[in-house]
């Protein structure tokens, strides 16, 4: 990664932290500290930033993030059924990321779609009235 | 500009831009107040110090509301009193209160104002943030769940330590102080300074080593001065049982504003170490080192015995002694008084030698006084451009440090000129990087600019400089451009340091050891005072030079003329007025007209079988000084070696008698810090069993020597230096009860000396010296390829007699290390922690090596401090022909691996 850009440049934290998180999809602590160190910041003042955004997490995440709904427009309408068969087929948990580094679950409170309850977002899609079947299919038609 | 300020009715002055809280606090009318640290940058987040001002809609926070104009505030309204118990009673609520089991009771400011607005429970019950203890060892405890988010310690860290160790994390209910990633202090820059601990208004930080030791009320507190540097920082040690429990720095009035470093905070433990001395030690056999027990009546017997022997056989020239900057001003001049009055030699000297003799030689030359011009406040408050030369001060000084940070923050520009890259260079406006020993060459150069741009001040140069006609014409054959090949930095790189430093309103000159320890430290010196004398950038607040002193009571110890040369009151040994003068005052029958031998020449001296005798009082030649080998010869001859200290030092082991000695927390007296103040020093706690405070020993000693020294106490001692010393006749125990007071002091009246030279050099005109630029001694070849450089660490202090008894510190920085560039290592496939052997043409030693960035290519930086790897077996000997300073910092030597 090139972080020339960020020498002598002032309250740059929250856009370095965004390039990474860009790139990886996460931000690998190891990487962080290193460029602490080569830009001498001090660790705690990037921490302090990168824990005050909730977009940014240090959890390895995989190639695609998968945001499950489970609001209450959601849950109702089988929200729990997509969890399932993904679990079962992809071995999906939530938090954590599957083995083969493909993909990480995260169940949310309401992706503020429900209209098109129950929804995920996978990266930056969104997929709607989903059943498990759909669910399916969506995912193997992922690279 | 002062204006008129209403509160609560009364009417009181007020300076433009004070802020409410100030003037509320400086008439003692009590606001609660938890974010607002006077010494800190006003904050405004508890809100608990509102108050009401006529005109404004809603209640201000008074730490942060300026007075730009007359205003009305009501402090106590039953509004504003209902608003700050419901901000009290949210604090609470998600709080612990265990009050009762709290190691911060009676010391809580949450406690006290929970008291005083009488909140029993908190109104509102509800969860509470679970946040868990984090890791500050090996000094602090980092109790966040009592955290009231106050900010203060943040602040600390960033505004005047500077090591960014902590900050806000995470949101909302979730905020709480974090360091990087949540790990260690230890792993995140800190320094260990303590002054989050100090500042912490709740039991959230906390020293470990106070721990289930009682609760403030329990303590007697005593007010004294930290033992480790030259700043010479106020401290209030807290004391049970004759033990010191902690100890925290003294807010106002003091030199370090309520600041301390992690030494002079955390590193009492050697007080109560089980190695201390506690009865005098006779030498049993020579080869084995055992040592016997004996009474004082022996001890003292066997010195006047065996010192009246060799001075019959030998003459008193075969004895000598060195004294020491731990001790106090009085133990300094009884110790020189002994010497002079009943052995009647000139052979004395102390440490000083190898750290600032040379600064003190030099402006005694060109000035007339070779003490710091300026005071430590000034440079915080005055100084618009600081040059910091050859002085890893955060390491050395760290309280010069921060007020050199807050003065950076006021505006102050720093050029920072070291061949490391020190911490402090990344806050410089500019950095330079000079080749190791090239320092004459880049200020003749600056001086050169300074001439050539017409940067001179004419008047200052017309009325109080002499013989600039002369320099002026030797300057004229200066060539820049060799001066750019010598010194490694480029013509437009000097000019933009020569101008900023003759041009700004105020400016100083800050240097230590980078200076000093080399064959050329005078001429270093007289480089510099050329500067000041060229620009008229001295003898004005904040203007100035100021070599910044090393130990405790180094000043203190020269002023008092433990110098071969001097009297004390640096009076010249040579002038026979002052001799007459001593003389009669002492009663002494007559007094040895010759200057002494300085440190180095007593060791020399030693060896070649002149001097016999040798009597050290608190110091460690065999770890401090240059080419140990040499040293422990030449001690090893010694006909009667006398060794007074606290610990069984290095140097003690060859000792034929020791005396155990009272550290200085077991003692009275005055230390004289880097600016010289002259402070107090107390007692705090009692010595170990037979040890006794060094002036008494000397009294005792000089009785048994059947001269009547008759000191009743310590404070007998300071008024007879009253008496003979001009510039402390005015610094009397009395005045001393009250404030601390810089030298020169002529009387009682005299208020002290802040800044040096107003109007008028001692020399009467200060002088320009021309210097010749000269290699080191001993340069880098192909044997020998790299460079050596000694120096010292921020948690060690001297030869380590201290601090490795000092649990934590020894924790951080026991281990032997060595600094190189991590290129150099990347080359010679070195890792992070490999051992390596170091061999100069003197001796090799092995040690660990770490990676560096700041030291540069070819380089290798040795802390002196450890006699296990002492760096001292590799440097040399060779002397600065005038001050007679070896050069610690340059030697070449090689690498290998192991
Ligand atoms: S001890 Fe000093 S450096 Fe360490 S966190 Fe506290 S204030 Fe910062
Ligand atoms: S740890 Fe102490 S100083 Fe730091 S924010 Fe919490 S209460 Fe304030
Ligand atoms: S700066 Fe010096 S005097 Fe102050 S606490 Fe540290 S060691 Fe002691
Ligand atoms: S509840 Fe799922 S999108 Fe709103
Ligand atoms: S003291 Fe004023 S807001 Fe905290």
């Amino acid at each position: 990664m090139k972080i020339d850009k960020y020498k002598n440049k002032k309250g740059y934290y929250l856009e370095l932290l965004q390039d990474i998180q860009g790139r990886k999809n996460y931000i690998p602590v190891s990487l962080l500290k290193k460029i602490c160190k080569q830009l001498d910041i001090p660790e705690s003042k990037i921490f302090g930033v990168l824990t005050f955004y909730s977009q940014f997490t240090t959890e390895k995440r995989g190639k695609y993030l998968v945001k499950l709904c489970d609001g209450t427009a959601c849950h109702v309408k089988g929200a729990r059924e997509v969890k399932r068969i993904l679990e079962r087929k992809y071995g999906l948990t939530n938090g954590k990321t599957t083995a083969d580094g493909r993909f990480t679950l995260q169940e949310v409170a309401c992706l503020g779609s429900c209209f098109l309850a129950p929804v995920m977002m996978i990266n930056q899609r969104y997929f709607g009235n989903l059943t498990p079947e759909k669910a399916l299919s969506i995912f193997k038609n992922l690279k | 500009m002062s204006i008129k300020v209403f509160i609560d009715n009364t009417e009181y002055d007020a300076e433009i831009g004070q802020t409410i809280l100030e003037v509320a606090r400086k008439h003692l009318i009590e606001i609660p107040a938890l974010c607002w640290q006077p010494q800190l940058l006003p904050y405004g987040a508890c809100r608990l110090c509102i108050v009401e001002v006529k005109g404004e809609r809603r209640p201000v926070t008074s730490c942060s509301y300026q007075i730009v104009k007359e205003i009305e505030v009501l402090t106590k309204t039953a509004e504003i009193l209902r608003m700050r118990k419901n901000l009290l009673s949210l604090l609470l609520s998600n709080h612990p209160a265990d009050c009762m089991t709290c190691e911060k009771s009676g010391d809580c400011l949450l406690e006290k104002y929970a008291y005083e607005y009488g909140i029993r429970k908190p109104a509102f019950l509800g969860e509470r943030n679970k946040v868990c203890e984090k890791d500050g060892k090996p000094f602090i405890i980092r109790d966040y769940e009592k955290c009231i988010m106050c900010g203060k310690c943040v602040r600390v860290c960033e505004e005047i330590a500077g090591a960014n160790a902590i900050d806000f994390g995470w949101r909302g209910f979730g905020v709480q102080i974090v360091s990087g990633f949540d790990g260690s202090l230890k792993d995140n820059g800190c320094f260990f300074c303590g002054n989050c601990i100090e500042v912490c208004p709740v039991g959230a930080l906390r020293e470990i080593s106070a721990e289930k030791k009682g609760r403030t009320w329990e303590f007697r507190k005593i007010n004294t001065i930290c033992p480790y540097c030259g700043v010479g920082c106020g401290i209030q040690v807290s004391v049970k049982d004759n033990s010191i429990v902690k100890i925290n720095a003294l807010p106002d009035g003091s030199v370090n504003k309520g600041w301390l470093c992690v030494k002079g905070k955390f590193g009492f433990e050697y007080v109560k170490s089980p190695d201390r001395l506690k009865k005098p030690l006779l030498k049993k056999d020579k080869k084995a080192g055992k040592f016997m027990e004996i009474s004082w009546d022996e001890a003292l017997d066997l010195i006047v015995n065996r010192f009246s022997e060799i001075r019959k056989k030998y003459g008193a020239n075969a004895l000598a002694g060195l004294a020491s900057a731990k001790c106090t001003n009085e133990e300094n001049y009884l110790f020189q008084k002994f010497f002079r009055q009943i052995i009647r030699t000139n052979n004395i000297d102390h440490c000083a030698r190898l750290c600032h003799a040379p600064s003190v030689a030099a402006l005694s030359q060109t000035l007339g006084s070779g003490a710091m011009t300026n005071s430590l406040d000034e440079i915080e408050n005055c100084s618009d451009c600081i040059v910091l030369i050859g002085s890893n001060v955060s390491e050395t000084q760290p309280v010069t440090s921060y007020k050199i940070r807050k003065a950076v923050s006021r505006g102050a520009k720093l050029i920072v000129i070291d061949p490391q890259e020190i911490e402090m260079a990344k806050i410089a406006e500019i950095y330079i990087q000079p080749w190791f020993g090239s320092d004459v060459m880049l200020l003749n150069a600056l001086a050169k600019i300074i001439l050539q741009e017409n940067l001179i001040n004419k008047e200052f140069i017309e009325q109080r400089v002499e013989n600039f006609e002369e320099y002026q014409n030797w300057m004229n054959n200066f060539s820049l451009l060799e001066a750019e090949k010598i010194t490694g930095i480029s013509v437009e790189m000097m000019k933009r340091v020569a101008k900023i430093y003759a041009t700004s309103k105020a400016s100083i000159i800050i240097w230590a050891m980078g200076i000093t320890q080399h064959i050329t430290g005078t001429d270093n010196v007289f480089a510099l005072s050329n500067l000041a004398l060229l620009t008229g950038q001295i003898g004005r607040p904040g203007a100035g030079l100021a070599p910044l002193r090393g130990q405790n009571n180094v000043q203190g110890a020269c002023d008092m003329g433990a110098l071969p040369d001097f009297f004390p009151g640096y009076q010249k040994v040579e002038n026979p007025e002052i001799r007459e003068k001593f003389k009669n005052f002492w009663n002494a029958a007559c007094l040895a007209e010759k200057n002494g031998l300085t440190v180095v020449e007593i060791f020399s001296s030693i060896h070649q079988g002149q001097i016999k005798g040798l009597y050290i009082m608190g110091e460690n030649p065999l770890v401090s000084d240059p080419d140990i080998s040499y040293v422990q010869e030449a001690i090893k001859k010694l006909e009667f070696l006398v060794v007074q200290d606290i610990f069984l030092t290095q140097t003690a082991k060859y000792a034929d008698l020791i005396l155990p000695s009272a550290c200085s927390f077991e003692k009275e007296g005055t230390f004289t810090n880097t600016e010289r103040m002259v402070q107090k020093v107390n007692r705090c706690v009692e010595p170990p069993q037979d040890a006794k405070p060094d002036w008494e020993i000397l009294k005792n000693l000089a009785k048994r020597f059947g001269f009547d020294w008759d000191y009743h106490s310590i404070w007998d001692i300071t008024r007879e230096i009253n008496k003979l010393v001009p510039i402390y006749a005015g610094i009397t125990p009395e005045r001393l009860l009250y404030a601390s007071l810089q030298w020169p002091c002529s009387d009682e009246k005299h208020s002290g000396t802040s800044t040096l030279h107003i109007g008028k050099f001692p020399a009467g005109k200060g002088k320009l010296k021309c210097v010749e630029y000269r290699y080191p001694y001993e340069l880098p070849d192909e044997k020998y390829p790299f460079i050596l450089t000694t120096g010292r660490v921020l948690t060690e202090y001297h030869t380590r007699t201290m601090t490795a008894r000092v649990d934590g510190l020894d924790q951080l920085s026991g281990e032997p290390f060595c600094l190189m560039n991590e290129n150099d290592l990347k080359k010679m496939k070195l890792k992070h922690g490999s051992k390596i052997k170091v061999i100069s043409r003197r001796g090799e030693i092995e040690i660990k090596v770490k990676k560096s960035r700041s030291v540069p290519e070819k380089t290798v930086f040795i802390p002196f401090h450890y006699a296990e790897a002492a760096a001292n077996i590799l440097t040399h000997h060779n002397l600065d022909p005038v001050a007679k300073i070896p050069e610690y910092k340059i030697c070449a030597v090689r690498i290998e691996k192991l």
